[in-house]
């Protein structure tokens, strides 16, 4: 995977008509599975059915604007710094209920203050515990949701 | 009127007015920083309302609202950066005014004019809502479908670039709210087996997601922008001769604001561009817009403030958000037990007018708060975002958590926070799905008892007069602009709309 990618509005607009497609045609065919209910009552499956097929219809629609415009301008869509960032919240999100909110937040707080711009580790760290520390205590105490201490609970 | 008097009554407790202080107060530094909007603001502050009883909560809310739309000005005027996109038209002129050293001047002016267009959306909102939801009591499934119905396509016309893109997002936040059990008959749909999906994704880490990721995302992409201000700020109260100069334009803006905001979807960033545009029209020396003149601060600032009373009146009296702040509010209405619509105003009366009144106090605060306190809020201006983004992102994960007291919720957030980032790179708005998330069910279930009631026929949505008017309405609002182009393209691309693009 190369860091550096050229994509152009079209290619962008395209893709996206592609994965809109995609879904239309993968809830057409849920739907027809759905039981039809004998009543009155137009069933389950009427409304999802007429949405998937509108918007087949709108993304042909948008891959046809899209090829006829033609439009050259560059979209950076990712760099090094945003695929640091998804990386960290994919294991944020694996990791959040073992590690708990305390560890992974700060780490997470750290870790982007710096990306971002943050003059040194230490301040960044500094600032990302009393962060954490403001937002557990509010929570915890005036907004009763207990956030889960993960590894933590038993040391406190 | 007694029920007016009532509302001031309740609002005018210490703790009320206490609550709607901070509520302006905090609106008006998110809105004063660049790259956090009124929405963003208002869908992270959510959470933390639910501990609240339904009234402190939402005038809490309705605090920030107000606020954050007034606050953008700051940022607009000093740095020539709109704090909030509903303030990216006071940039024009309001900016020129800085370079002469008058910036202190231009943010008395939006201050007067924002409190002007806010008291009268909210005038609005009191006189006109009654009279709505009394209306609306009439509405039977075939009228609010086709009232769904018409405020999903304005939705969708308005909200993108590209009516085709935005069809095709309000396609995808209909079939969105169809996720979980049908109401109607109890079949899971789109759950793969998922009972984590059978209520269907909730609303708030839906709109966090879409709402608040993208904009850190960004700023991870491209960097950040810090502000310095230099420039001191002095003589912030307007002089007479601003006020007499402006007041036409802020009126006229104010009702327009207004009106725009009710119109569901259509938000403060329209209301802001049309006004300035219209204010351009109106004039006698329209060549002088754009160089820092009174109206030039006053129309948008009226406007968009207009919008946030505006914006409640559909909201409260029919259920249908007026833009995607009034979706929010919507959210929080309904996690405390509330359902909007004709219902709340038979049901819970003290309330609405409570809601009204807490508008106008909101509108005054902001009023007092600018005038004395800009100075203190023009320093928030230069406050390092590197320290603050990530702290955003830390708030979007417990207040996604906070809701259900559930992890699942936080997944959801972090994964429509990435589709909301692709969105953006193929200039997508969110807007279309969170709208789409609440009118969808309101389509889908009167659609269905309609026809129910009909025994089948479709004729039902015909014979009422008011349903027939929804639906002339909304085929009118997509073929519209289709008509047009295609009008534009024939005569050789003369007229194409020199309004929002190029302004």
């Amino acid at each position: 995977m190369t860091t550096k990618r050229h994509t152009t509005k079209k290619q962008a607009d395209m893709v996206a008509a592609v994965i809109l497609l995609l879904i239309g045609i993968y809830v057409s065919i849920e739907v027809s599975g759905y039981t039809k209910i004998a009543s009155l009552d137009i069933g389950p499956a009427f409304f999802p059915r007429v949405l998937g097929v509108l918007l087949i219809v709108f993304a042909i629609l948008l891959a046809w604007q899209a090829k006829s415009k033609n439009d050259q301008t560059q979209v950076v869509f990712i760099n090094r710094n945003l695929m640091i960032v998804f990386g960290l919240v994919a294991a944020f999100a694996v990791a959040f209920n073992f590690l708990g909110f305390i560890i992974t937040s700060v780490v997470l707080l750290t870790v982007l203050m710096r990306l971002m711009g943050a003059e040194s580790w230490k301040k960044a760290i500094l600032v990302s515990i009393i962060t954490t520390i403001v937002i557990y205590g509010v929570f915890h105490t005036f907004l009763n949701v207990p956030l889960p201490l993960g590894i933590l609970e038993p040391l406190l | 009127m007694e029920n007016l008097w009532i509302g001031f009554a309740n609002v005018l407790q210490l703790k009320y007015i206490l609550l709607i202080m901070a509520g302006v107060a905090g609106g008006i530094s998110i809105g004063s920083l660049p790259g956090l909007t009124a929405t963003m603001g208002v869908a992270l502050l959510l959470p933390v309302t639910f501990g609240m009883e339904a009234t402190s909560g939402f005038l809490i809310l309705i605090g920030i609202y107000v606020g954050a739309v007034y606050g953008g000005s700051v940022a607009a005027i000093l740095v020539r950066t709109p704090g909030t996109p509903a303030a990216a038209a006071t940039v024009f002129d309001g900016n020129e005014f800085s370079k002469r050293g008058e910036g202190g001047r231009a943010i008395g002016i939006s201050t007067t004019a924002s409190a002007i267009g806010g008291t009268i959306s909210c005038l609005m909102l009191m006189f006109v809502s009654p009279f709505l939801a009394k209306f609306a009591l009439k509405f039977s499934s075939a009228e609010y479908f086709a009232l769904a119905f018409f405020g999903l396509t304005i939705i969708a016309s308005i909200s993108a670039k590209s009516l085709v893109k935005g069809l095709a997002v309000g396609m995808v936040g209909l079939l969105i709210s169809t996720i979980g059990l049908d109401p109607m008959t109890g079949y899971s749909r789109f759950t793969f087996g998922s009972y984590y999906l059978f209520d269907g994704f909730s609303l708030i880490p839906v709109m966090i997601g879409l709402f608040a990721m993208p904009q850190i995302y960004t700023s991870v992409l491209d960097g950040l922008d810090e502000f310095d201000i230099k420039q001191k700020v002095t003589r912030i109260l307007p002089s007479k001769e601003d006020v007499i100069k402006m007041l036409p334009t802020a009126i006229r803006s104010g009702f327009l604001g207004t009106f725009i905001g009710s119109i569901p979807g259509a938000g403060a960033d329209i209301a802001a561009f049309t006004a300035y545009n219209e204010a351009k029209r109106w004039s006698k020396h329209p060549e002088k817009f754009g160089t820092g003149i009174v109206e030039g601060v006053a129309a948008p600032e009226a406007a968009n403030n207009g919008v946030t009373g505006g914006a409640l009146i559909p909201l409260l009296t029919l259920g249908v958000p007026g833009d995607a702040v009034a979706a929010i509010l919507l959210g929080a209405l309904t996690l405390q037990g509330l359902q909007p619509g004709p219902i709340l105003f038979r049901d819970h009366i003290d309330l609405v007018y409570t809601i009204f009144a807490g508008v106008l106090i909101a509108n005054i605060f902001m009023f007092i708060m600018g005038i004395l306190g800009i100075r203190m809020f023009t320093r928030i201006v230069s406050v390092p975002k590197y320290y603050l983004m990530p702290i955003i992102f830390i708030l979007c994960i417990v207040g996604s958590y906070a809701i259900n007291n559930s992890f699942f919720d936080v997944l959801v957030m972090l994964g429509f926070g990435i589709v909301g980032y692709l969105m953006q790179k193929v200039e997508m708005s969110g807007s279309p799905i969170v709208l789409a998330m609440i009118l969808g069910p309101m389509a889908e279930e009167n659609l269905r008892k309609a026809l129910v009631m009909s025994e089948g026929s479709p004729s039902i949505f015909f014979t009422s007069p008011i349903s027939l008017f929804f639906l002339i309405a909304a085929v009118g609002t997509i073929v519209w602009p289709i008509v047009k182009n295609i009008r534009n393209k024939s005569n050789g691309n003369s007229t194409t709309d020199s309004g929002r693009k190029s302004a």
